[in-house]
């Protein structure tokens, strides 16, 4: 992550990332999704198509994830969406609103990756965003609007073949209907921290062999590791990144523990 | 004490003493559990021991404190009982349990709260557990003091307490353990309670059929033990007789 688009989402809430792909690697994408779609497993992704678990750590994206999720990082839920021609939008909405006991606007609990697989056609759908709304108070309604273009101060962003959009999980966000005449491919990986829970399908034994495969899946997917050493809880780090505790920056103090020393009697 | 109240003094100092939460008898059936549990050295897996122990995780003096605080989607991350011995340095040093944690505004936030009832007296010179009043809210990165023993702490405050007595804490509350100089052993239950959309530390497979039992009987209990809820997302989990959480949605 450059330090442009690091200031670009601190201060925007999100962060539009294209041109990551080979177009080999690329075309392998688009072929695991139809292969996916075909036999009706969009929402069971990791079990279809070893390539959507390695996916999970691309360097197309994984890198900004990793800077901005923290050190941590793990997988919430992927699925695959198919936007069909005059498919509905989701209206505007704050995807950690139900998530009690965080101050949000000072937080970041999770980012949400759209990677879309087409070109987007005039009048297809796009991600819109209201930029900067990741630091309004959560309890900040919405406008009362009936259609989703009516939000003030939004953004719908441009999208091709490629394009990885990267939302801070309180940014609040919308996706436009497609007016289109053709469909849209869109796959959605959601990341968290490791202490919080997942949302995927069941991992076959040939999944859960693929997530293990490497120190990194495995915390991305969750996979358990030794439950006797208690850093499994707070404590997985993913290897071979910069260290990062995540965005926006700060400082923590080099004393973890102190005071055990023994007070003579008197 | 009310709920409310209790939220009060959590929300001022980032600790809150609970006075006899439990009654004579109630204690004396945890006790004697508890002694059962130590004998054979089951106290990290103490729910597996005894009922009285899932009675204690929706305790109807101490949940509705725990809900006040935590929240309406609470959950427990694990329950364990704990023993200091007499005249043992086995104190902890002063720290901050969240202070590893990256993504949360920890000064506005209660991510972890953990609750101690006390099954013994802790005299002054026992093994005290300790707070710096109102250190939930010291900025992130706010340094700890370079001290060298417990005492040295400035504005610290003993939790000097009876047998019966609860203390639920803030998991970003600067705390410590005072070593036990005492005559007498430390004996304490100690749950940990977080976010119905948190991991908790254990699996509900490796409870045992008898207490996965008692967990299905009621909705609460579901939740407090991070049963999956097929209406539900862990995302907006929440005890029975609140709204449930239906997310906004605006524009088509």
């Amino acid at each position: 992550m450059t330090e442009a688009q690091q200031i670009d989402y601190e201060a925007q809430g999100y962060i539009v990332v294209e041109g990551g792909f080979a177009p080999d690697e690329f075309r392998r994408v688009q072929a695991a999704f139809d292969g996916a779609e075909a036999s009706g497993g969009l929402e069971d992704l990791p079990n279809r198509d070893d390539l959507f678990i390695r996916l999970a750590e691309d360097p197309a994206f994984f890198p900004a994830v990793h800077r901005i999720v923290g050190d941590d990082v793990q997988l919430r839920s992927l699925r695959g969406v198919r936007l069909t021609p005059d498919s509905a939008g989701r209206g505007w909405r704050r995807e950690v609103a139900g998530l009690l006991g965080v101050h949000h606007p000072a937080s970041t609990l999770s980012v949400q990756v759209f990677l879309w697989l087409d070109d987007a056609p005039e009048g297809g759908a796009r991600i819109a965003v209201v930029p900067g709304s990741h630091r309004f108070k959560s309890d900040l309604p919405f406008p009362d609007i009936t259609y989703i273009e009516e939000m003030p101060h939004h953004v719908a962003l441009r999208a091709r073949a490629g394009t990885a959009v990267l939302l801070n999980g309180n940014l609040w966000q919308a996706r436009t209907r497609n007016r289109s005449g053709a469909p849209q491919r869109l796959l959605e990986y959601t990341y968290v921290h490791c202490w919080m829970r997942q949302a995927l399908p069941d991992l076959s034994p040939h999944a859960t062999e693929v997530a293990s495969s490497s120190h990194n899946l495995a915390q991305l997917f969750g996979i358990r590791t030794d439950r006797a050493d208690a850093r499994w809880y707070w404590g997985r780090r993913v290897e071979g990144y910069p260290p990062s505790a995540g965005l926006p920056e700060r400082r923590f103090s080099e004393l973890k523990v102190v005071g055990r020393g023994v007070k003579a009697n008197e | 004490m009310t709920p409310e109240q209790a939220r009060q003094e959590y929300d001022a100092q980032g600790y809150v003493l609970i006075r006899s939460a439990l009654n004579a008898e109630e204690l004396k059936r945890v006790r004697e559990a508890f002694d059962r549990a130590a004998t054979k050295g089951a106290l990290r897996d103490l729910v597996n021991q005894d009922d009285v122990f899932v009675d204690m995780v929706d305790h109807p003096a101490l949940l509705p404190i725990v809900r006040a605080v935590v929240g309406d989607d609470a959950q427990l991350r694990y329950a364990q009982g704990g023993i200091i011995r007499p005249g043992t340095d086995s104190g902890s040093g002063w720290h901050c349990d969240l202070s590893g944690i990256v993504g949360v505004y920890l000064p506005d936030s209660i991510l972890m709260t953990k609750l101690f009832t006390y099954l013994e007296d802790v005299p002054e010179d026992g093994a005290c557990l300790s707070f710096v009043p109102g250190s939930h809210r010291y900025e992130l990165g706010h340094p700890l003091p370079d001290l060298a023993v417990h005492e040295d702490m400035p504005h610290h405050v003993k939790m000097v307490v009876r047998s019966g007595d609860a203390v639920l804490m803030n998991g970003y509350t600067w705390h410590a353990r005072f070593h036990n100089r005492s005559d007498r052993p430390r004996k304490v239950l100690e749950y940990s309670y977080v976010h119905a959309w948190m991991k908790t530390m254990y699996e509900f497979k490796d409870l045992s059929p008898h207490v996965q039992e008692l967990v299905m009987r009621s909705h609460n209990r579901r939740q407090l033990f991070g049963v999956p809820g097929p209406e539900q997302s862990d995302w907006g989990r929440r005890f029975e007789g609140c709204s449930p959480y239906r997310p906004v949605e605006v524009g088509v």
